[in-house]
């Protein structure tokens, strides 16, 4: 099997660029990606190849970037439109909420809406609080939709594939520090990987790391120090918050008995307490210690100022320090 | 009910065709209230008497792939676009028989087979929702237009606004048909807009807006076809303001009595289907046998959608379950 | 009514206290937050005060003495009350510590300062009640003294090994000295042999045995096996044996008949709505039956590789707990050694177990002619208390059936 090495943001490139080559009716939308090749350079080099009309640049319109891609998909197109940042998507919730997520059920599943939004999230790169937001936990409750939420190449490239593939409307985000952060091999043939399928990146039998994006890295990172510690700990990397992968997690957790999960998102509301739930719910007769969160704090995400912004990151020492304690308890 | 080949039916038959049609609408909408009002029916029920010409009109003659983007009150429109009554009253009741299978309530028809897209509730959603198709049959290159309708105070809400802009950008094969009846529920139209004259929104939008009389069948025909015609053509979208009254409240359990008795009386003087009769038995399009013939033809097919309905079953509790996603491709 | 001070918990792994020093004598009067007495452990000190107005009655400990925790060290008056003899004598003998005969590193005090009722964690519990261990017992290894399920494992392995220990204390090494040691020879029961043993023997006194048996036409399976053991070693990487194959047909069978993939629990039947089937492995030490789990969910290929890797796991004793826990039916082959039929004891606590014997070429008649067949016993052994007769030969027709005409299989997959 042929390989290459690329970068996050290379590997969501190549992405689109072969789904635009290979299916005539996927399209862009959003602002500032066709001439500019996107803020971050994301879909760069794509308008070129595919023309004006297939790579869209839009006004300011979040609501007509969500809702007209619905509306193109109910005519046949797969519409990929971007939200730029994950903090400007709350003028497009109308659109993703009312009628994204619910037209296929409202008409009978007389419609499908074949819609990737692609929205770039995350912090600690100096953000502050309208560049760092990281809101998967609002679609989470949303059935009707998908959420996908990768932290390599491989699984950014294979996961945005699959994406535009799936006939319904997915929310796909983006951590914005994995960009060009790391760099992975992946094949030259096409993949994809699959929706709703987790990963354990490392095997443990001590403590289970659940975890996704950027902390999946920090997590093993903290893996690998705790287990000179002797503390074995397993990390299981979601990829999908929804649907999400039970089944891995409690195999997992009926396994080590402890349950950690990471996330950066703030904690209250955060997806860490619906898989907690799923946990005290489905496996509760073999838990041996509290099911534990490790997130950011309840404060809006996130302060500017970098002594604050690290207050409010979680790092691979505040991963270590929860684990420690969990595995001793 | 063919209404497919009328481009090939001579001039005078197009116009009795309507005035069925207008009339099919309008003691439809009446038997819908009055079964309502006996409760065979649950929910509520959006009346659209008076405003028949306004959406019968524009959509007869449209082509199947024509999509038409209606909100609750736009009966007249699924009419007009073939949608078979018995369907229309299956939605109503929610019945299994139903296009979408008793999930929405009461007036949010859709009709796949003939491109009708379901509306949500939400005010306006239907406009990004039904922008977003023009834009698919720009990308596209087909010659389909899309048929946008909503009322008064649609055209304040934010997503209307971002719409209608980017139609005027890229000029979009759309006609936005505006139901200018005076009233969003219970808020008048000065407390709506600083305007009163709503088609002069389309100057902000860079291109043309028109105002008519909606309740004169032969006026509407007249600026219905000429946007329609431009849309098809690629010279972009129209904003057809057509003025007309809702004779009833806002919804049958809505007495209305915000507004004056003379101003509905004064309305109810220009009903567009006697204007439009006496029009046509003045030019001995029509005559009065064939009138009573329609008349009676008419009652046969309503009893019959009715009963239809009525003996449909609701659908079954677990149902609820189906159609949140689409398996497959 | 007199106040008994007693000698108080100091911390949670202190036992007991030596008297230090006395700061009021016999017959002294005393007042509420004096210091009364001052004691030494090997953790901490602690001066205890007097907590009502009084007189110190009587010194029960003296200074030097060192005595358990709870113990009685004294004796108040409160005002007006009289000493009777026999309060004395009644905090005099209650001085004796209960013997416990864990070993004595996770001992426990559980007497006085222990008020707060322990709690545990669900894995605890439950790992507590399938050995039969009260986790009270244990001094904790977890934080804040806590019990994990690592200590009550740790406690169930002691178990084993002390009651090996007393049971050989117990014999009298003259009863069983051989007359003429030529003519016997004492062998041992290990630890794991005891606890197998146990085992089987509660298995069949709480379980009504019966075994019914079958036979099996294997040869289309022993035909299969030898032209294509090569190739499928090859293209799969796994070395074929019928055992793959049995108990994909068991599985298939005890969908049919859940009764059967169940146990016995006080008065309810539990129906496991898993299957996972534990194969019995012989060792040197002793049977033991690791388990694969989720059986219905792995193709053949991934249990032929499974039941390999336990076997393998199973002879050099590198068996998890996670390998043999939760079983729900067990096949035995007793044929790896020859026998034709057997009657299985049942893997409390689950309610039948399948045996599978040697496959021989017998003659047998088909449509109505003389011909030879590689044939097989299955004996199935229940537990009459749950499964009828019935049922369980039904459910062995089926696994029959699975076997001999394994095209009924296509029906899952197609």
């Amino acid at each position: 099997m042929k390989v290459k090495k690329v970068t996050f943001i290379e590997a969501i490139t190549e992405a689109l660029a072969e789904e635009m080559e290979r299916d005539e009716r996927v399209f862009l939308m959003g602002e500032d990606i066709g001439l500019y090749g996107g803020v971050f350079k994301a879909t760069k080099g794509l308008q070129e190849k595919f023309g004006p009309m297939r790579v869209i640049d839009t006004p300011i319109s979040e609501a007509f970037i969500a809702g007209g891609a619905v509306g193109a998909a109910l005519m046949g197109m797969r519409a990929v439109p971007e939200i730029q940042f994950a903090d400007f998507i709350t003028p497009a919730m109308d659109q993703i909420i009312q009628q994204a997520a619910k037209l296929r059920y409202r008409s009978g599943g007389s419609y499908k809406v074949p819609v990737v939004f692609r929205v770039c999230c995350g912090g600690g790169i100096g953000g502050g609080l309208y560049h760092s937001q990281s809101n998967e936990a609002w679609f989470v409750d949303q059935p009707g939709l998908k959420v996908v939420f990768p932290s390599t190449p491989y699984d950014a490239k294979g996961l945005l594939k699959a994406s535009i593939r799936d006939g319904n409307p997915v929310i796909y985000f983006e951590h914005k520090k994995l960009y060009r952060s790391i760099k992975q091999d992946i094949p030259e043939e096409d993949y994809i990987v699959p929706i709703g399928k987790a990963q354990v990146r490392t095997k443990g039998d001590k403590v289970s790391i659940i975890t996704y994006g950027l902390m999946v890295h920090y997590s093993l990172e903290a893996a690998a120090k705790l287990s000179k510690e002797g503390i074995s700990a397993e990390v299981i990397d979601l990829r999908t918050l929804l649907p999400i992968d039970k089944e891995t997690i409690l195999e997992s957790v009926k396994k080590t008995g402890k349950a950690v999960i990471v996330h950066e998102a703030n904690k209250t509301g955060g997806v860490g307490g619906e898989i907690a739930a799923i946990i005290a719910e489905e496996a509760f007769e073999y838990l041996d210690a509290p099911v534990t969160r490790v997130a950011g704090p309840d404060i809006p995400t996130m302060p500017f100022a970098p002594p604050m912004e690290d207050f409010f990151m979680v790092n691979p020492k505040k991963i270590i320090n929860a684990v420690r304690k969990v595995a001793a308890y | 009910m063919g209404v497919i080949a009328i481009a090939n039916k001579p001039e005078n038959n197009q116009l009795k065709e309507l005035y069925y049609l207008l009339l099919l609408t309008r003691n439809l909408d009446e038997r819908a209230r009055k079964l309502f009002k006996q409760a065979r029916f649950t929910g509520t029920y959006f009346s659209a008497v008076g405003q028949e010409a306004t959406t019968v009109v524009p959509t007869y003659g449209l082509k199947k792939e024509d999509v038409i983007a209606p909100s609750h009150r736009e009966i007249g429109a699924n009419v007009a676009k073939g949608v078979p009554i018995k369907y229309i009253m299956a939605q109503i009741y929610a019945r299994k028989t139903s296009p979408d299978k008793g999930k929405s309530h009461p007036c949010h028809y859709g009709y796949a087979p003939l491109n009708v897209i379901t509306p949500a509730s939400t005010v306006a959603g239907q406009v990004v929702v039904g922008t977003g198709a023009a834009l698919a049959f720009k990308i596209k290159k087909t010659d389909n237009v899309v048929l946008s309708f909503f009322g008064d105070g649609a055209t304040s809400r934010g997503g209307f606004h971002e719409a209608l802009n980017f139609a005027g950008i890229h000029k979009l094969p759309i006609v936005y048909i505006c139901q200018n009846n005076l009233w969003a529920e219970s808020v008048p139209l000065n407390l709506q807009t600083a305007l009163t004259v709503l088609s002069e929104r389309a100057k902000a939008y860079g291109f043309e807006g028109v105002t008519i009389d909606g309740n004169d069948v032969v006026e509407v025909k007249k600026a219905a076809g000429a946007a329609i015609e431009k849309a098809r053509k690629g010279d972009g979208p129209t904003f057809i303001e057509c003025r007309t009254y809702r004779w009833y409240g806002h919804s049958e359990i809505d007495p209305a009595n915000y507004r004056a008795s003379e101003e509905v009386e004064e309305w109810k003087k220009k009903d567009p289907i006697p204007r439009f009769e006496k029009y046509l038995l003045g030019k001995k399009i029509l005559s009065e046998q064939e009138k009573n013939q329609i008349f009676g033809r008419i009652e046969k097919e309503i009893d019959e959608a009715v009963e239809f309905a009525e003996k449909s079953p609701y659908p079954a509790p677990e149902e609820a379950l189906e159609d949140v996603y689409y398996e497959g491709e | 009514m007199p106040v008994q001070i007693q000698m108080p918990q100091m911390g949670e792994s202190v036992v007991e206290g030596t008297i230090s020093k006395w700061h009021k004598k016999e017959g002294e009067k005393i007042k509420k937050d004096e210091p009364l007495v001052e004691i030494i452990t090997d953790k901490v000190n602690v001066e205890v005060p007097c907590l009502e107005n009084g007189i110190l009655a009587r010194i029960l400990v003296r200074e030097g003495e060192t005595v358990p925790i709870g113990a009685k060290l004294a004796i108040i008056l409160l005002p007006g009350e009289k000493l009777a003899e026999e309060t004395v004598s009644d905090a005099k003998t209650e001085e004796k510590p209960r013997t416990l005969r864990e070993p004595e590193d996770i001992l426990k005090a559980v007497e006085a300062g222990e008020t707060e009722k322990k709690r545990y964690s669900p894995a605890v519990r439950k790992l507590a009640n399938e050995y039969g261990v009260d986790p009270a017992i244990i001094q904790g290894t977890g934080a804040g003294g806590r019990v994990t399920k690592e200590d009550i494992m740790a406690l169930v392995e002691r178990r084993i090994e002390a009651i090996v220990e007393e049971e050989q204390a117990e014999i009298s090494p003259e009863f069983w000295k051989p007359a003429d040691s030529k003519k016997e020879e004492f062998v041992h029961l290990t630890a794991v042999r005891k606890m197998i043993a146990q085992h089987m023997v509660k298995s069949k006194r709480e379980a009504p045995h019966v075994t019914t048996w079958d036979e099996v036409d294997m040869t289309r399976w022993v035909d299969f096996l030898s032209k294509r053991k090569d190739e499928i070693k090859e293209k799969y990487g796994i070395k074929l044996t019928y055992m793959p194959f049995i108990i994909k047909s068991v599985v298939q069978a005890l969908k049919e008949y859940p009764m059967i993939n169940s146990s016995l629990v006080g008065d309810e039947i539990r129906i496991k709505k898993y299957y996972n089937i534990g194969i019995a492995v012989a060792r040197e030490s002793g049977l033991v039956v690791p388990v694969i789990h989720s059986a219905d969910k792995k193709c053949v290929v991934e249990l032929a590789k499974e039941i390999d890797e336990l076997r393998i796991k199973a002879q050099s004793d590198k068996l998890t707990l996670q390998d043999i826990h939760e079983g729900s039916f067990t096949i035995t082959n007793a044929g790896v050694f020859g026998a034709i039929a057997s009657t299985p004891i049942i893997n409390y606590p689950e309610v039948a177990i399948l045996g599978v014997h040697r496959i021989m070429e017998r003659p047998v008649v088909v449509k109505g002619e003389i011909t030879k067949r590689w044939m097989t016993n299955l004996c199935l052994s229940f537990d009459h208390r749950v499964v009828d007769g019935v049922p369980a030969v039904q459910f062995l027709n089926r696994v029959k059936a699975y076997l001999e005409e394994p095209e009924l299989w296509i029906f899952e997959f197609f």
